[in-house]
């Protein structure tokens, strides 16, 4: 990651920028606000490490035109203060510092701070990254109207209930749950891989259709795995990989892509499997009149142990009526008018 | 004019020129770093001490104030702790006016800087 330091004194400078070099990040150096200014809008610095006093700009003027700069990514700002300095942190924090860090600096502070802003800097990108993905991967799929909103709604609520679940609670976290909401619109991000003829075909599949309509799990866990080899920090990759590949297996070990059985799927793909299927039953589509929801329910509960998890079945019952609210708020207005390639064919129920 | 601040805590000889075990941890234990920052430093001291002198000569009390600041960064970073408080007065008595505790600053400031040349030889 790309990070400016700006600060009027070379020797300063010269140290912060070994220490930030020596913690792996790449340094700009500015000699003053200006400098920096300038050189902000020549690279892609994320975090600025910016001194308070110096000539010509001073680093609450550069702050402050940072945040008046209408276009590009955030950019996370720590200011250095002196200790015993008049500077006023309020003042700071309302020209838009996000941070301060005291002079001379303390290097293992500096280091925490500098984590404390990489992570906000990346949840940024991170989040536009996913919804970018998942945007595109909806522009393929005709599937389209808000079922990516209502699933991501409904495996929040699986993911709720079964955290005081007493096996599942010690696995489901805040973060996982937030996780799972974040990736879930990217389970089918693999159809961008299907070809056309068989994605947009009107009808229904053949067997070797089928089977290629199938390598979607595969196409998109792949694609989101070589992510997460390159990230390999990036814990939100892995449950995205996860859910891709493996929302279509089934409790019994007779899904697919590799016929996973009981918890050797990863629990954010039984969750996913419950939310995505729950979905595509309670839609409209050209062919098919959406299924009220205690129809499904029924569905879903013939599935409890065969295809679905019996704890995420129970965590769904319990979820129940928020399932429904979900479901009435998030409607979609109006058909769908493009055709579902792969009818939900009931009892073995499948969503594509 | 006022009479000069009197000295809370002024350098002894025991005191170390150079904070190294500061200066070590600030720079991650990186050795070059530590020796490229204390070359720079004494590098650039006689130039600026020759600017604060000038600015003081002059009287001009917001250059002194502005040299003696930059240079308090860089004393304090590198360690030199001793420096570093010398120059925070100098930037004190530069900001309150203070033009003749200014020049007596700057005579104790010039007095640790022989005394940090001399220490590391
Ligand atoms: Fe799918």
């Amino acid at each position: 990651m790309q990070v400016l330091v700006a600060d009027d004194d070379p020797i300063s400078a010269m140290i912060l920028e070994g220490v930030l070099t020596n913690l792996g990040y790449s340094v700009v150096v500015a000699n003053d606000g200006e400098d920096a200014w300038e050189k902000l809008r020549q690279c892609d610095c994320r975090i600025v490490v910016s001194d308070w006093e110096m000539p010509r700009m001073d680093g609450l003027e550069l702050c402050r035109k940072i945040r008046s700069r209408d276009v590009g990514s955030y950019v996370y700002v720590i200011l250095l203060t002196s200790r015993t300095g008049s500077h006023n942190l309020v003042e700071g924090l309302r020209a838009g510092a996000d941070d301060f860090v005291t002079k001379p600096f303390d290097s293992a502070e500096l280091r925490v701070r500098m984590f404390v802003g990489e992570r906000i800097v990346s949840m940024e990108s991170r989040d536009l990254v996913i919804f970018t993905l998942a945007k595109l991967a909806e522009s393929r799929d005709p599937e389209t109207g808000s079922h990516l909103e209502r699933v991501r709604e409904y495996v929040r609520v699986l993911g709720e209930r079964l955290s005081t679940h007493e096996r599942y609670g010690s696995e489901i976290d805040p973060d996982f749950i937030r996780m799972m909401y974040l990736t879930s619109p990217l389970h089918d991000i693999g159809k961008v891989g299907i070809p056309d003829d068989v994605l947009l075909k009107p009808g229904r599949l053949t067997k070797d259709e089928m089977n290629c309509m199938k390598l979607h799990t595969v196409i998109g866990g792949k694609t989101l795995d070589a992510a997460l080899r390159a990230h390999p920090s990036a814990s939100y990759l892995k449950v995205a990989r996860d859910i891709a590949w493996t929302h279509h297996e089934r409790y019994d070990g007779t899904g697919y892509p590799n016929g996973l059985a009981g918890e050797d799927i990863p629990l954010c793909g039984r969750i996913m499997a419950v939310a995505d299927v729950y979905d595509a039953l309670t839609t409209k589509r050209v062919y098919k009149d959406a299924m009220p929801h205690h129809e499904a329910k029924e569905i879903l509960l013939a599935g409890c142990g065969t295809q679905f998890d019996p704890a995420v079945i129970d965590a769904f019952e319990q979820g129940e009526m928020e399932f429904i609210r979900i479901k009435e708020m998030m409607e979609d207005q109006g058909e769908s008018t493009e055709p579902e390639p792969n009818a939900v064919d009931s009892p073995n129920v499948l969503t594509n | 004019m006022s009479t000069p601040a009197i000295d809370v805590n002024p350098a002894t000889e025991a005191d170390p020129v150079i904070e190294f075990d500061e200066l070590m941890d600030r720079c991650l234990g990186n050795l070059d770093l530590m020796e490229r920052a204390i070359e720079a430093f004494i590098g650039q001291f006689p130039n600026d001490l020759a600017n604060v002198g000038r600015a003081i000569e002059v009287g001009s009390k917001a250059e002194i104030a502005a040299i003696a600041h930059r240079m308090k960064g860089s004393a304090s970073n590198i360690g030199a702790t001793a420096i570093a408080s010398e120059l925070k007065r100098l930037e004190l008595a530069a900001n309150g006016n203070k033009l003749r505790d200014a020049a007596h600053r700057y005579e104790a400031l010039r007095g640790e800087w022989s005394r940090l040349l001399h220490a590391i030889g």
